[in-house]
């Protein structure tokens, strides 16, 4: 398992593509910097007045952008054969998915985490809004979120082992599966929506977080959908590695 | 004394309906270099598949060491499936690396050992992508050779390479076997080449094997005729009608005589042109190439 983690992280350090994406990100937070700094100034619409709401849309386009960009990273794994290493080299299974899930996910996580501590923490201290009363549980449950998008993300990829598939996960899982069924629940469903219904998304997730309308309740609920969705991902991969459906 | 270090026992592989590998059994001795031959779709390709774990198989077993394991393998083997697996946005180097911390082989100087063994040193630094075909086959021999490995299971290798290129693999791998008493199964399209590397040969068809043959058994078979040249060859003729009742004979074009009779006495038959006093020009057993000899248990023109 250490190997695993270690030629992961290896690769990861060496890939064009990541070298690629961490550049962007720098371009794009430098270029999105003076918006963060007073978003009021910048943002005529209703959106700019609820800074929470504008970092809600920051953070739904940062975890589509970088699950994009994960989906391709592992897609390309499986593309190039290089995942078929692992397999000749005798890994157990259970080892190769554990082991490339939680070391690309915490990796891509707190790539993804450290432009979303900005996002929130910049306008926040700069216009004084008291956006957060409980700073570290706020920004820990955050992680978690991201971590879970990370991790999910590695696990759906792993599961299509294609690259085309894998880089159109953001969109599918983060955009239609999460956002689509959200606003129909929202309009047809209203009570529903306002109970457990909408705690796999991950928007409403973090709607609930910077909003601070979370409760002890809520929290529960989203970590058991994570842990749902995480372990029917797991099954259903490692049912794809015992197919054994190599290229 | 030889150890059998592969042994495949009716090894099965069905996709839906259709068998691909059907009861194929293989026995490969250590440090031997067999040459998997066969048509395409044969199944060459699965069987070296399911050997390093990367398909399932739908019955039969495989031992490798003496030891059963259907797809298990380890550090003692390794493998070269298709095309050679390798990130093309790193470099030789790195992608050395990455299966040199897979491995856990702690041993830096290894890579470079490794990449100037199969001539990439100059370009250890460079990215797959600019690689040529050859160059990228000579580094997953490379990636493949990290572990010191005890069996080397290599799908084409030589695919894509200059006739240089072939050579040297060929020497490499001869030098693998004889030096590190490597166990080597390969299979290849080229069958001049295998010829002149292999120490045994199956030839599997429609998933089945149809024969296991020693380079030396396959030496003997192939040697059907000898081949003889002389200063008057129609009087030579005459001469081994008369004094060896030869009949099963052809005179070329060339004024080649072949004979395919008296395979086992053939110093009986240049001694008798010699006392006649004919000057022999040529006189050599000759038989059938690998290419022939297999095709004429395959029955087909694609291998």
């Amino acid at each position: 398992m250490y190997n695993l983690i270690k030629a992961e992280l290896y690769r990861l350090r060496h890939s064009g593509l990541y070298a690629f994406f961490m550049f962007v990100t720098a371009i794009a937070m430098a270029a999105l910097l003076p918006i963060m700094m007073n978003p009021k100034e910048y943002i005529k619409a209703d959106l700019a007045s609820s800074v929470f709401t504008f970092s809600q849309v920051l953070f739904a386009m940062i975890v589509l952008c970088t699950t994009t960009v994960l989906g391709v990273y592992v897609g390309t794994l499986y593309n190039n054969r290089m995942a078929n290493y692992e397999v000749m080299n005798g890994y157990p299974t259970f080892k190769i998915i554990t082991s490339k899930s939680l070391s690309l996910g915490f990796i891509h996580a707190l790539i993804t985490y450290i432009p979303m501590m900005a996002v929130l923490l910049i306008p926040a201290l700069k216009n004084g809004n008291g956006l957060i009363e409980e700073p570290v549980k706020m920004f820990i449950l955050l992680f978690v979120i991201i971590l879970h998008c990370s991790i999910v993300t590695v696990l759906y990829s792993m599961f299509f082992k294609n690259l085309v598939f894998a880089s159109l996960l953001g969109y599918v899982r983060f955009g239609i599966l999460d956002m689509v069924p959200t606003v129909i629940i929202v309009e047809e469903f209203p009570k529903l929506a306002e109970k457990e219904a909408l705690n796999i998304s991950i928007s409403q997730q973090c709607m609930s977080l910077v909003r601070e309308t979370y409760d002890q309740r809520f929290i529960l609920w989203v970590v058991l959908s994570m842990i749902v969705e995480s372990a029917i991902l797991f099954g259903l991969v490692y049912y794809s590695y015992t197919r054994k459906k190599f290229r | 004394m030889t150890t059998t270090i592969i042994k495949l026992n009716n090894l099965t592989k069905r996709y839906g309906k259709a068998t691909v590998v059907d009861n194929f059994n293989l026995e490969v001795e250590q440090g031997s270099i067999c040459g998997l031959i066969g048509p395409n779709g044969a199944g060459k390709t699965t069987i070296m598949k399911m050997m390093a774990g990367l398909t399932n198989t739908s019955g039969g077993t495989m031992e490798f060491f003496g030891q059963k394991g259907n797809g298990i393998t380890s550090s003692r083997m390794s493998f070269m499936i298709e095309n050679p697996m390798m990130d093309i946005n790193m470099t030789a180097r790195q992608n050395m690396d990455y299966i040199r911390i897979l491995k856990g082989i702690a041993d830096p100087k290894k890579t470079e050992e490794l990449l100037k063994f199969v001539g990439l040193s100059d370009v250890i630094d460079k990215k797959a992508k600019t690689f040529s075909l050859g160059m990228r086959q000579r580094l997953g021999i490379a990636m493949a050779l990290l572990s010191d490995p005890e069996i080397l299971v290599l799908d084409e290798p030589v695919n894509g390479l200059d006739p240089e290129g072939m050579v040297d693999v060929r020497l490499m791998l001869k030098k693998l076997s004889d030096e590190r008493n490597v166990t080597i199964l390969i299979s290849s399209h080229l069958l001049s080449e295998l010829s002149e590397l292999c120490t045994e040969y199956a030839i599997i068809n429609g998933g089945r094997l149809v024969e296991k043959i020693s380079a030396e058994e396959l030496l003997v078979k192939c040697e059907n005729h000898i081949a003889i040249r002389t200063d008057n060859i129609n009087r030579t003729v005459a001469l081994l009608e008369e004094k060896l009742h030869i009949k099963n004979y052809k005179v070329y074009r060339d004024e080649e005589l072949h004979i395919f009779e008296q395979l086992d006495d053939i110093a009986l038959v240049s001694k008798t042109i010699t006392d006649a006093g004919f000057t022999i020009l040529k006189f050599v057993c000759e038989g059938a190439s690998l290419e022939e000899y297999y095709l004429s248990k395959v029955g087909g023109n694609n291998v």
